[in-house]
């Protein structure tokens, strides 16, 4: 499904990833760790296409596809979502009507049939209640005056709304108290199945006793230094990162 | 201006206020057309009215305009309450004043001109700065108006709606007032509201004086919506009595060259207010909002926000002072002044001034030009929704910020229509209420 | 005294009418301006002839044009005709023989500011005694420059040696026909520096305590002119935060810097100047054009001032920047107490294609004073994602005091990001009041509050000059708070 190969992406000159490879297959749920500054969010933005990062080197397919080459908006259409760790606020904007133009946009560019309002809020008022968001929030400006917590969970709301095939979860659980980290934890668990594909990038293990993955990778340097099973994780909980990245070095 | 100079020869005034029309003439000549050589006028020049041949509007002008005509031109709200001016003259037949609540009055000033001469005494009694000239152009011309009273503790249900009309089939100089005194707690809407029919070249010169007593509120929405062949200068000053509130939207969408002027003193403890703006400019119309809050005394605070999106080759300027007097302490002051420029030939200039005189403020603002949030873009297309609507819908939300406090449909239908199109959010927004 | 001042006016009219600037053979030539006075300081100096044409241009310019009226200022009417235009220095004899004589508050605060003795004497005009040999201090320095290229002198000397490249930059940023104050300074000036740094050299020193030795008695009408060259780089200091004693009211310098591809200019001022006693008596009227033009690509041009003298500050140091991604920056502390009045600030005209501005600016007000950011952030049409951030901070001490903000945006060029924040306060009580719970007393607690306040442009002072500039602060406000 995703195949990223020998990824290298520099931010002002500075080369931030330094050689990146990476197969998702359909089903899986990787974990990217790292200490602060390996790189883990440069390569969530370099895959959902934000602009101030130069692709130095490498290649990334997705269903066959060169993701590189696609606009953000093309990306979300080929299934790709990016749950932000710092989710924008859009004084005078409406979640709602926002939400309505991604998935018609998504829609469009598959070649289905736009939704009318009356079926979008039919779809929407189902899921906005399974992540635990009061229906109101949808006439509300986007994210402004929302808790670090709504944020987050209107992040996995809107990606249970617009069903990606790969969603990358970029730090999500910063800023989470435990009660929120399970709720929105659950959101995701809620969305996995045998075709869905999940990046959970993370600086601690905590996240991951809520979502379990298949695979945990350490990213180092802009490299991935070693790659595991779950138990991985438990393991850089236990020992913290240095005799990882120092056994790099 | 040449025309001006002989609508000011042919001033023949009547009425007990006829010398004091007479001084007020002579004032405008003495000071002259502002140029841009002058601070208030820098960013504005009056050089495209220069040629127009301008005459004073008479009774006559636009009688033909009759309820069929009005209802042609789209109006902002359909409260029961409407006073409407055409070409300045009130206009009876055409307002709908019966079911005012018992405390407010509306009467138009001919009328009250007439009958008692004391009402305007105010109007003939100040002296005109330089930069304000065309207040003493209104004095010197002032045929009609509105005096609108509120009795202290009344309160006014609806809206009162003035439509302000402009229909010449020549170029026409208006020169309405509307004065208003809101007593003791007293509390009002009004909307002042400028519409004209299509191709009317005129220059409507507007004076509101507003008074607000102790305790009073009063919500004051300005729309500019006049032709984009109409010219307009406009004034509109409000003296706060303690724990007056004062509330001003000012929404331009039309006009080929508006400048406002709006100033408020807050005159006692206590009283304080809010100033909004809203301009989207396109073409090559021309914008101007000069604001000015005065805190005269302490425990005065203001909060004030101004947005323009500029197209075409249209121009936007905002100068919004606040002034904080000697020994005025305990203030707080808050003003922005945000810009979005959509072509490469529109120009904004904006000029936030804070000038104090006191120690114990908290005084603040912020100005900002530039494009749309660049973060906020990607997190949109990052949605799935392409560059072009993400854009459309930023620039609406920028918009929106300003008008959610204005309640009146009409203008977010307005902004939803030129940004997003007709009916995208609203719709939505209908069925979520509904639910 | 406007009597006699016209009195005098008749006199010099007809002594000049007899051609008397030929044959004068005086240090201080009487009051008065006209062309001939003009004539007299271009003799004096032993100028060609060009020099002397540009001045008289400047001059015919100067007369066709009114005093600015605009700044939030007021003072009573200059009479330029009762001002003299050229003094020569003063011989050793007139100055006082030891530090003895000078006014001892002077002494004190030089004391208070940590100035060297030696120091302490140049600034108070002593005559320099044997110990202190200026002469091979000046030698080292220049051997120093030399070596790297580097010219470096009055301005009259450049105009001697160097007429190639005055000729070639001189009003070249700021035109005689600029302002009032300008034009007057391009007509009448005395002296000042000369700077040029040739290609891909970094100037080996800070040129400041050179500067401070050679820059005494350039007399109220100043010129200074900086040229970098390409891939060039020089850090300029200016004034010195001790108070310099000066008899002319009356201070119109220019200061023109120019920085070329790839060239960085930091110029740092302190100004000092006498204020004026607590009633607002005397003080410098200080009314400075200072503008750099950044020509090239990627150019930099960083004005940083700390402005605590004179009576009246009138001075807007600015960049017009030219080049392809070239970069102004303007970082100020101006402080006024008692009747000072400043209105000061910048411009940043943005021409190129991503131009990039920063204006950090720190207002402080106590006693009874006045005191103005006035900017200007001019995006024109060509400059392709030019971006600008102001922030505008002011601090009243006093209830007393005013401080006032009037930032001009002008934005031509969707592309452009321009943001502006200002703020006005009074000292916050908390803080006082947790620094004095502290143990901090009342006088001392103010003052590091207030360097608080303005260590965002300390920051960018050379380290030695904002250590004085500190001081320079603490001392400025003293009397001002309790």
């Amino acid at each position: 499904m995703l195949e990223i190969k020998n990824l290298h992406a520099e931010v002002d000159g500075k080369p931030i990833l330094r050689g990146i490879d990476l197969v998702v297959r359909p089903g899986e749920t990787h974990a990217i760790m790292g200490p602060n500054g390996s790189g883990k969010s440069t390569l969530s933005h370099v895959l959902a296409g934000r602009e101030g990062y130069t692709v130095t080197g490498g290649s990334v397919t997705f269903n066959g596809k060169p993701l590189l080459e696609l606009e953000p908006e093309e990306r979300a259409g080929e299934g790709v979502f990016l749950a932000f760790q710092y989710p924008l606020e859009i004084p005078g904007g409406n979640n709602g009507y926002m939400l309505k133009a991604a998935l018609n946009g998504i829609r469009a560019y598959r070649g289905e049939k736009e939704l009318s309002a009356v079926d979008f809020l039919k779809l929407v008022k189902a899921r906005v209640k399974a992540v635990g968001l009061d229906e109101s929030l949808l006439n509300r400006p986007v994210n402004e005056g929302f808790s670090g917590g709504e944020k987050k969970r209107n992040e996995v709301f809107q990606m249970s709304v617009l069903e990606p095939r790969l969603a990358i979860l970029d730090e999500t659980d910063s800023g989470l108290d435990i009660d929120a980290l399970k709720a929105v934890a659950e959101g995701v668990n809620a969305l996995r199945d045998d075709t869905r594909s999940f990046i959970v990038v993370t600086h601690y293990q905590r996240l991951l006793d809520y979502i379990v993955p298949d695979y945990v990778h350490v990213l180092s340097k802009g490299r991935i230094i070693k790659s595991g099973g779950k138990e991985l994780a438990l393991e850089l909980e236990a020992r913290g990162y240095d005799w990882l990245t120092s056994e790099a070095a | 201006m040449e025309a001006l100079e002989r609508i000011l020869a042919d001033l023949a005034p009547a009425g007990p206020h006829a010398e004091a029309r007479l001084r007020a003439a002579e004032q405008v000549r003495a000071h002259g057309v502002p140029s841009t050589r002058q601070e208030a006028w820098k960013y504005t020049s009056l050089a495209s009215l220069k040629d127009v041949a301008y005459r004073a509007a008479n009774a006559a002008d636009g009688a033909a305009l009759d309820a069929q005509a009005l209802a042609a031109l789209p109006l902002a709200s359909a409260s029961p309450h409407r006073a409407v001016l055409v070409n300045g003259r009130f206009r009876a037949d055409l307002s709908t004043l019966d079911a005012l609540p018992a405390g407010i009055r509306v009467h138009s000033i001919a009328a009250a001109a007439a009958a008692e001469a004391g009402q305007l005494a105010p109007v003939y009694a100040e002296e005109i700065r330089p930069e304000a000239v065309f207040t003493a152009l209104n004095a010197a011309l002032l045929d009609d108006g509105l005096i609108i009273e509120a009795d202290a503790d009344a309160h006014l249900d609806a809206p009162l709606h003035l439509v302000f009309v402009a229909a010449g089939a020549t170029p026409l100089l208006r020169a309405p007032r509307v004065i208003v005194r809101a007593g003791r707690h007293a509390r009002l809407r009004i909307i002042e509201e400028f519409v004209g029919q299509e191709g009317d070249r005129g220059l409507t010169n507007v004076v509101s004086d507003l008074a607000l007593e102790e305790g009073a509120v009063l919500e004051h929405h300005r729309l500019q919506n006049e032709p984009d062949s109409t010219a307009q200068i406009g004034r509109v000053r409000a003296t706060l009595a303690a724990n007056a509130t004062f509330n001003s939207d000012s929404v331009t969408f039309g006009g080929a060259l508006t400048r406002i002027d709006i100033e408020v003193a807050l005159a006692a403890r206590g009283a304080r207010c809010r100033l909004n703006g809203l301009f989207t400019t396109a073409g090559t119309q021309h914008v101007d909002h000069h604001t000015l809050i005065d805190h005269q005394v302490g425990d005065t605070h203001s909060e004030e926000l101004y947005r323009g999106i500029l197209d075409g080759r249209s121009r936007g300027v905002f100068n919004g002072k606040v002034l904080v007097r000697r020994d005025a302490q305990c203030i707080t002051a808050h003003q922005a002044s945000n810009n979005l420029l959509l072509s490469r030939q529109a120009e904004v200039d904006t000029k936030p001034e804070l000038e104090i005189y006191a120690d114990d403020v908290s005084c603040a603002h912020g100005a900002t030009v530039g494009e749309l949030d660049t973060q906020a873009l990607f997190y949109l297309r990052s949605r799935g929704i392409d560059e072009a609507q993400a854009r459309a819908l930023l620039t609406y939300a920028f918009a929106e910020k300003v008008v959610e406090t204005i309640p009146l449909d009409s203008i977010r239908h307005a902004i939803e229509e030129r940004f997003i199109g007709a009916g995208a959010l609203s719709e939505l927004e209908a069925l979520l209420e509904q639910s | 005294m406007a009597s006699n001042a016209q009195d005098i006016e008749k006199i010099v009219d007809r002594q000049y009418a007899a051609g008397f600037f030929t044959e004068i053979d005086q240090d201080t030539v009487p009051p008065g301006l006209d062309a001939d006075t003009i004539r007299l300081i271009s003799a004096k100096k032993n100028e060609p002839a060009w020099m002397l044409d540009w001045r008289l241009k400047a001059f015919a310019r100067f007369q066709q044009m009114r005093e600015p009226n605009w700044a939030h200022v007021s003072y009573p009417p200059i009479d330029l005709q009762a001002i003299s235009y050229y003094s020569a220095p003063k011989s050793d004899k007139d100055r006082p023989q030891s530090l003895d004589e000078v006014d001892p508050k002077l002494l004190e605060t030089y004391e208070k500011l940590g100035i060297p003795l030696e120091e302490q004497k140049m600034l108070a005009g002593v005559a320099v005694d044997a110990v202190f040999d200026s002469v091979s201090v000046h030698t080292t320095f220049r051997d120093k420059l030399a070596e790297a290229g580097v010219i470096f002198c009055s301005f009259s000397e450049a105009v001697q040696e160097h007429p190639e490249l005055i000729q070639k930059y001189l009003g070249s940023v700021v035109p005689v026909t600029d302002n009032y104050y300008a034009a007057l300074n391009s007509a009448v000036f005395t002296d000042g520096s000369f700077v040029y740094i040739p290609k891909n050299t970094r100037c080996p020193m800070e040129l400041s305590t050179y500067f401070r030795i050679n820059a005494m008695n350039t007399g109220q009408f100043e010129r200074t002119l900086v040229i970098a060259d390409e891939g060039s780089y020089v850090s300029y200091l200016e004034g010195c935060t001790a108070p310099m004693r000066d008899e002319n009211q009356l201070h119109a310098a220019v200061v023109e810097l120019v920085a070329l591809q790839d060239a960085e200019i930091k110029y740092s001022t302190v100004q000092n100047w006498y204020p004026g006693d607590e009633e607002g008596r005397g003080g410098i009227y200080n009314f400075v054009t200072k503008r750099g033009d950044c020509r090239g690509a990627r150019s930099k041009i960083s004005w940083t001032q700390v402005e605590t003298g004179s009576a009246i500050t009138w001075k807007y140091p600015s960049c017009v920047l030219k080049g392809e991604n070239s970069v102004g920056e303007f970082y100020s502390v101006a402080l006024t107490n008692n009747l000072q009045q400043a209105d000061t600030g910048t411009k940043m005209v943005h021409l190129g294609r991503g131009t990039r501005s920063t204006i950090v600016s720190k207002g402080i007000s106590a006693g009874r004073s006045q005191n103005a950011y006035r900017g200007l952030v001019r995006i024109a049409p060509g400059a392709e994602g030019a971006r600008n951030y102001t922030q505008c901070d002011s601090l009243l001490l006093g209830d007393r005091s005013a401080a006032h903000t009037f930032p001009y945006i002008e934005c031509r060029n969707p592309s452009a990001q321009v943001e502006h924040e200002a703020s006005t306060s009074k000292i916050s009580d908390d803080q006082l009041f947790y620094l004095r719970s502290r143990g901090i007393g009342q006088e001392d607690a103010v003052n590091m509050i207030v360097n608080g306040f303005c260590k965002e442009v300390f920051k960018e002072l050379p380290m030695e000059f904002a250590v004085e500039a500190q001081k320079l602060l603490g001392i400025s406000l003293e009397g001002a708070v309790g």
